[in-house]
């Protein structure tokens, strides 16, 4: 199983998703940036997260 | 007294700089092996006033500084480690996991339309000749930013056949001496062509075993005129680059093939068939890089001849796709903070 990552939005939203090929690819292309700090919010659910996220970018 | 160009020492930062005119720390630094002799040491720009009116003559009285370059050429048999660099500095973009001593690099291009900067990261290089008290050569070359990389995969036994070429662009900005003492060489674990898998279109050009070479690259064509902007700073009386934006990027695939019956590239180039194309070479389960392009079409195919055999030679254009990108790299090696 994957290790687990924090990502950033590029308008704050924080979600923590699988460090795999399929799951970061959408969210780095569309400007989410790896959280490298302690993050108290990173509490959402990533699977309802990613789309949104990826359909606001396009 | 001659001087063996073998004698030189390089010494690349693997951790980016804080701005473009802070060199890395010497903790930053690795040594590495490298093929080829070029060293990055600066240039001095210089013009002389010969075509300026008013001297009553058309010849030269004075020559002026103008402007410091930095750059070069890194040529390597291709690593883990160097892998890694190269996606994390050449791409941009850089996701770390994985625990001590095995960590996963994720790397893509940097999209500005999406937010993210316009500049890549930022890193020193040193070159040594007899460094010491009295040195053949002891510069850092301080931000620099790569321009490409190219992975090349040949067919043979040697390791020759698997390279990196890496060309960089400096700032013009160097610290002489540079004050730093290079660690001893990097052990680096090795990514033969023998490790590589490959398959595009659905197609698994290992399994049929049709494939003789692969050339995979990146491109950022670095502005590098555009960094000596008004005000990008100078140094000993000469201008130096503020700034080094990446132009438009582009990626690169092709690969020689053994015809086979059919020939699917033929079809899959007349059709435009979309599809993805991966490759991955492997040292071990912690060693390793895999590129994938998310969508691919082939570009061009020419009928040729290699060794007496009928062979096909392919350019896959990696297309832009609306929700990955153009294309992921995960590098995976033991060092840890590549490009952080």
């Amino acid at each position: 199983m994957s290790e687990r990552v924090q990502m950033r939005a590029p308008w704050g939203e924080v979600i923590e998703v699988e460090a795999t090929v399929e799951a970061l690819s959408p969210l780095m292309a569309h400007g989410w940036h790896q959280v490298k700090e302690d993050i108290d919010n990173a509490d959402q659910d990533a699977g309802t997260a990613i789309r949104p996220g990826v359909s606001e970018a396009n | 007294m001659p001087i063996r160009m073998q004698e030189q020492q390089f010494g690349l930062a693997f951790r980016k700089q804080t701005n473009i005119a802070t060199a890395n720390p010497e903790a930053h630094m690795w040594r590495l092996r490298k093929t080829n002799a070029q060293l990055p040491i600066p240039t001095l720009q210089t013009e002389s006033d010969a075509a300026e009116y008013g001297k009553g003559h058309p010849y030269a009285e004075q020559v002026f500084l103008t402007a410091w370059r930095s750059g070069g050429t890194l040529e390597k048999y291709l690593s883990a480690e160097i892998a890694a660099w190269a996606m994390a500095f050449g791409l941009g973009k850089v996701v770390k996991s994985g625990t001590n001593p095995n960590f996963t690099y994720t790397c893509t291009p940097l999209n500005p339309t999406a937010g993210d900067a316009d500049e890549l990261p930022y890193f020193t290089t040193v070159a040594q000749i007899r460094p010491g008290g009295s040195p053949a050569a002891d510069y850092a070359v301080v931000g620099c930013a790569v321009n490409s990389w190219q992975i090349t995969l040949g067919s043979g036994p040697s390791r020759e056949n698997s390279k990196i070429t890496i060309e960089y662009v400096g700032s013009g900005r160097f610290n002489q001496p540079s004050g730093i003492t290079l660690p001893t060489t990097l052990t680096e674990k090795f990514l033969s062509n023998g490790s590589l898998t490959f398959s595009a279109h659905g197609t698994d050009y290992i399994a049929t075993r049709r494939l003789l070479t692969l050339e995979a690259g990146w491109q950022n064509n670095l502005m590098v005129e555009q960094g000596y902007y008004p005000g990008s700073g100078s140094q000993n009386g000469a201008a130096v680059s503020g700034r080094i934006l990446f132009g438009v990027q582009a990626a690169t695939l092709k690969f020689r093939a053994m015809i086979a019956q059919p020939t699917p590239e033929i079809q899959r180039l007349q059709n435009q068939t979309e599809g993805t194309a991966t490759l991955t070479l492997t040292y071990d389960t912690n060693n390793s890089l895999s590129i994938t392009y998310h969508r691919a079409v082939v570009r061009s195919i020419e009928f040729t001849e290699a060794d007496g055999f009928a062979v096909v030679d392919c350019e896959i254009e990696p297309l832009y796709h609306s929700t990955n990108g153009i294309l992921t790299a995960v590098a995976k090696c033991n060092v840890d903070n590549i490009g952080a």
